[in-house]
């Protein structure tokens, strides 16, 4: 309707996420919408309206007042007008009359007056009587259109107001008298300008003046006509009306004009006239007459022009709130249709859809908010992303903590095992020890005794037999006690470690060039094993990272620990090998990276591997899955300790049966500072 | 649409007076005049429909003229004038006293335009400014004008010593006319020979009376009667030489010698326009009863000429018509 091309669902298709989110407040929705869009109509339509109201009634009101003033003036001409022609009738008889008074009685015969009389009869049909009267007051001729001639009558007029009047004012106006009680007449006398010449007296049909009121045309449907000084109706269109000798000084208007307003341009407006309609009224005086020439016009004729305008005002001023309303229903959509759009946009974007996007085009502050809009979802949306990252590090970091904490743990509880136990091993091993020495001192002692015995019998003659006899039990006994010897110096091995495992923080920690570290310990176990076993042989593979660089460390301990593994691993793959066989290729790697603030080594055999219930338990002290005399038990255990505990790293282990195991510690450049000291019991 | 609703509205509003009186309605008018006829085409007939003419009634738009004439017979006007109610007549003009008498009962507009003589005297109505009842109409001064047409005949001939009067008998008004008359004629010096008429056959018996009394003029009182017979009176004057004067120009023009008296196409003027009136919805009660302003003094020259008479130059110079 009005080209709105603002709408959501063009990015919004039915059935999404957060349609159901935004369906919701959908219901209400309509009604909002028509709240505001019939609070932005009727508001638009009110100021409009009210304006225009305003400027309608404003303009109504001068334009009757101009009308009306307009019409009460035209009006107070035409009476002006219409009592000038209705004086004009009267003078024009008065004029003739003054013809009959030229010539004084003394000259012309009665008779020739007589005629002249006549001939003014038959010359103006409104004298219906005229009398001549002499300069003395006696009538001398009277002349009728109804009645005989009459001359000499000798009637005295010379106290009659007729004669007297007349001859002090050259005129008189006689009081209006309705004869029959219907007729309108008025006596009009004039004297002569001589003395002499007597005066004539004329009895005026006033209904003759119809003639003219008839032909004052007022309006379509106005009126003229002519009350008297007594108030009593002399001429009027309806001659009906003035037969009926129609006393009209009850009418407002011409009370107000007998009082002395009829020059005025008082407009007696909407008075009744006889008649009984509405009129408005106009009045002036008749001159030389005391009549009163009124002008009527019908009220509804009078204001059928100012109704005639008034209703096209009407009629503009609906149309122009007609336009108001379209327009303002118009501007109302085009207001409300954004902030609608906007709304629901909110909504959305409220209700968690941060892509949302309000599409408006309307070019306007409108358009900003929406624009703004648009930024705080897309905002929103990054920072939205943004937490879920941090949460999903933070989750991380947490559960590495926890993972931390329980490795810590772990290691505690190893720590507080160890550490009893290594009280324990201490006491022990120390026990030990002495009698250890005893044994293993007497033993050395003891062989050293059978070689001399062995050689004092040599010295001896001993018979043949006696001899082998004697051989074969020095050699015995020599063997004894070289096993002796051997498993004393075991069990010492044994002792020694164990002080060690209790005594940690041997040596000085500083910082040591880890592929250094690695390849000498690499070198001293092969060779070792070489020395240990003449037909050992291993492919050993070589993977340091340059980078590894240096890492603050006990090197000794760090030693122990790579021998420890290494030892293991050409042990585990010596034992595959033996199980295999010839085929089969013993290999160790050792590998270092460089991770930053920390450095990874891998020592990795293909191997037998290490089975799952062995792998929980290969940290434990005293743990070993070696033949009995090969193992003290407490390799892992304390590689464990010296990488966890002494130098904060970890050990981890991956493996496969019958494929590989691989120990990964991973060390931290610096130690920490808790395990600097290293003076645990 | 509501717009279109209300500018109609106004439209209505404004064309309100207006539509109002433009209903078109056809009127019914008869007229009856007991001494002759005058339907459509007839000198009255016309003088009639020209003047409702002139206040917008025209026969076969909104008008229908309808007349019936009794021809002199006094019993057949009620009947007639029944006739003419019961055809639908909206008003019925009227001539003469008689007509009149009996259109006060029949309870129609009656507009009484010519011979009623003075309806106040006569009784028909009460006053002439409030009439009432449904009779109005132009009321007649006859009665007083005979002096001034008995004055008329003097100055026709100087010597003028005895008047014969011929009138309807039957007739109230014209009875009284002729009664005003004869004192007037009397008070002027004059001798007044009667010569009252009932019938036709009358006239023949008037005509000898003047025969043997040689009266100097005639005065005809006109009525239905006279005025069926004028051309027998027109006759005996011209015959014998005798100055007439009549009542209406009708008369004079129709042959009489001269005539004084009101004028008649004033007067079906103002009937027409009282006629109008009631057409109009007025109650003829209210309407007033006018006076006649205009009289016309007609003189025959022609009707003098054929009777050897001198008209002198002063009445000739005064006479309003002269017919030569």
């Amino acid at each position: 309707m009005c080209g709105m091309t603002i709408s959501l669902h063009r990015d919004m298709p039915e059935g999404r996420t957060f349609a159901g989110a935004g369906a919701k407040p959908r219901a209400p929705s309509g009604s909002i919408r028509g709240r505001l869009f019939t609070k932005y109509v009727a508001l638009f339509v009110v100021v409009v309206g009210i304006a225009l109201l305003c400027n309608g009634v404003f303009e109504a009101i001068l334009y009757y007042r101009q009308h009306k003033a307009a019409l009460i003036r035209i009006q107070h001409h035409q009476a002006v007008a219409a009592a000038a022609r209705i004086g004009h009738f009267v003078k024009e008889i008065e004029g003739q009359l003054g013809w009959t008074v030229q010539l004084p009685w003394s000259a012309g015969s009665i008779e020739q007056r007589r005629f002249d009389a006549l001939r003014l009869l038959r010359q103006i049909p409104a004298i219906t009587e005229l009398a001549q009267v002499d300069s003395s007051g006696k009538e001398r001729l009277r002349v009728s259109r109804l009645a005989e001639d009459v001359l000499d009558s000798g009637l005295d007029l010379s106290n009659d107001p007729k004669f007297t009047e007349a001859m002090a004012h050259k005129v008189y106006f006689g009081p209006v008298y309705f004869r029959r009680e219907s007729e309108p007449y008025m006596t009009l006398a004039v004297a002569g300008s001589r003395k002499d010449a007597g005066v004539s007296i004329a009895e005026v049909n006033l209904k003759l003046i119809w003639d003219v009121i008839s032909q004052i045309k007022v309006g379509q449907h106005g009126q003229a006509y002519v009350v008297d000084a007594q108030g009593r109706l002399i001429a009027h269109p309806d001659i009906s009306l003035v037969l009926r000798n129609i006393d009209m000084s009850k009418l407002p208007q011409v009370q107000a004009a007998l009082a002395g307003n009829a020059d005025g341009d008082e407009n007696f407006e909407g008075a009744k006239n006889i008649q009984g309609r509405q009129v408005l009224t106009a009045a002036a005086p008749v001159s030389p007459l005391p009549w009163i020439m009124f002008v009527e016009l019908p009220v509804e004729e009078a204001y059928a022009s100012l109704y005639t305008a008034l209703g096209r005002l009407a009629a503009v001023l609906l149309a122009a709130l007609v336009f108001a309303m379209l327009a303002g229903m118009f501007l109302a959509r085009r207001m409300v249709g954004p902030i609608q759009v906007l709304r629901a946009g909110a909504e959305r974007i409220g209700g968690g859809d941060f892509s949302q996007r309000i599409a408006i085009g309307t070019g306007d502050e409108l358009e900003g908010l929406a624009n703004q809009f648009n930024d705080m979802g897309a905002r929103l949306q990054e920072s939205y992303a943004d937490l879920e990252n941090k949460v999903e590090l933070r989750t991380r970091e947490l559960s590495q903590s926890l993972q931390d904490l329980h490795a810590a743990q772990d290691r505690l509880i190893q720590t507080e095992k160890l550490a009893s136990l290594g009280q324990l091993t201490a006491g022990i091993a120390h026990e030990i020890k002495n009698p250890l020495n005893f044994v293993n001192n007497f033993s050395a002692v003891s062989s050293e005794l059978v070689e001399e015995l062995t050689d004092a019998v040599k010295a001896a003659h001993v018979d043949g037999k006696m001899r082998e006899e004697i051989d074969e039990l020095t050699a015995m006994l020599k063997g004894n006690l070289e096993k002796i010897v051997q498993h004393g110096r075991r069990a010492d091995s044994i002792v020694k470690n164990m002080l060690l495992h209790s005594r940690e923080g041997s040596g000085e920690h500083r910082a040591a060039d880890i592929n250094a570290i690695v390849e000498e310990s690499l070198n001293l176990a092969y060779h070792g094993a070489r020395a240990e076993r003449p037909g050992f042989n291993v492919t050993l593979e070589r993977a340091y990272d340059p980078a590894a660089g240096t890492v603050d460390l006990y090197p000794q301990e760090i030693t122990r620990v790579l021998l420890n593994l290494i030892s293991n691993g050409f042990y585990a793959s010596g034992k595959r090998k033996a199980r295999v066989g010839d085929g089969f290729e013993s290999t160790l790697r050792a590998s270092t990276k460089n991770l930053g603030d920390q450095v990874e080594i891998r020592i990795r055999d293909n191997g037998t591997g290490i089975p799952k219930d062995v792998r929980e338990k290969m940290f434990n002290p005293f743990f070993t899955t070696k033949p009995a005399g090969e193992g003290t038990g407490l390799g892992l255990s304390m590689s464990h300790d010296i990488v966890v505990k002494q130098h904060g790293g970890r050990i981890d282990v991956e493996t496969e049966p019958d494929a590989f195991t691989e120990f990964i510690i991973t060390l931290p450049r610096t130690l920490p500072a808790q395990t600097d000291t290293g003076g645990r019991p | 649409m509501r717009r279109r609703e209300f500018l109609s509205v106004l439209g209505a509003a404004a064309l309100l007076g207006s539509k109002a009186d433009a209903a078109p309605r056809t009127y019914r008018l008869a007229a009856m005049n007991p001494a002759f006829p005058m339907p459509e085409g007839s000198p009255f007939g016309d003088i009639i429909i020209k003047a409702m003419a002139k206040y917008g009634y025209v026969v076969g738009q909104n008008l229908i003229y309808d007349s019936l004439c009794p021809m002199g017979d006094v019993a057949k006007i009620a009947p007639m004038l029944a006739e003419l109610k019961s055809r639908g007549a909206d008003a019925i003009i009227i001539i003469g006293y008689p007509t009149a008498v009996a259109a006060k009962a029949i309870g129609i507009p009656i507009v009484a335009a010519v011979g009623l003589g003075d309806p106040v005297a006569t009784g028909l109505i009460q006053s002439q400014a409030h009439p009432g009842g449904n009779l109005t109409g132009i009321s007649d001064v006859a009665a007083m004008l005979s002096t001034k047409r008995l004055s008329l005949l003097k100055e026709l001939s100087p010597k003028l010593r005895k008047v014969a009067m011929l009138w309807n008998k039957d007739d109230l008004g014209m009875t009284q006319r002729y009664a005003t008359s004869a004192k007037s004629a009397e008070a002027m010096g004059f001798s007044v020979q009667a010569l009252g008429v009932a019938e036709p056959d009358d006239f023949e018996e008037a005509f000898a009376a003047m025969k043997a009394e040689h009266p100097d003029a005639i005065l005809m009182v006109t009525d239905s009667l006279t005025n069926l017979n004028r051309k027998r009176v027109f006759e005996f004057a011209a015959a014998r030489k005798l100055p007439a004067i009549y009542e209406y120009d009708f008369l004079a023009r129709d042959g009489g010698l001269m005539s004084y008296g009101p004028d008649i196409g004033e007067s079906f003027d103002r009937a027409a326009a009282l006629v109008d009136r009631i057409f109009k919805g007025a109650n003829p009660g209210d309407l007033p009863f006018e006076e006649p302003t205009r009289y016309p003094l007609v003189v025959n020259l022609k009707t003098a000429r054929a009777m050897g008479l001198e008209i002198p130059p002063n009445l000739l110079a005064l006479a309003d018509e002269v017919l030569e």
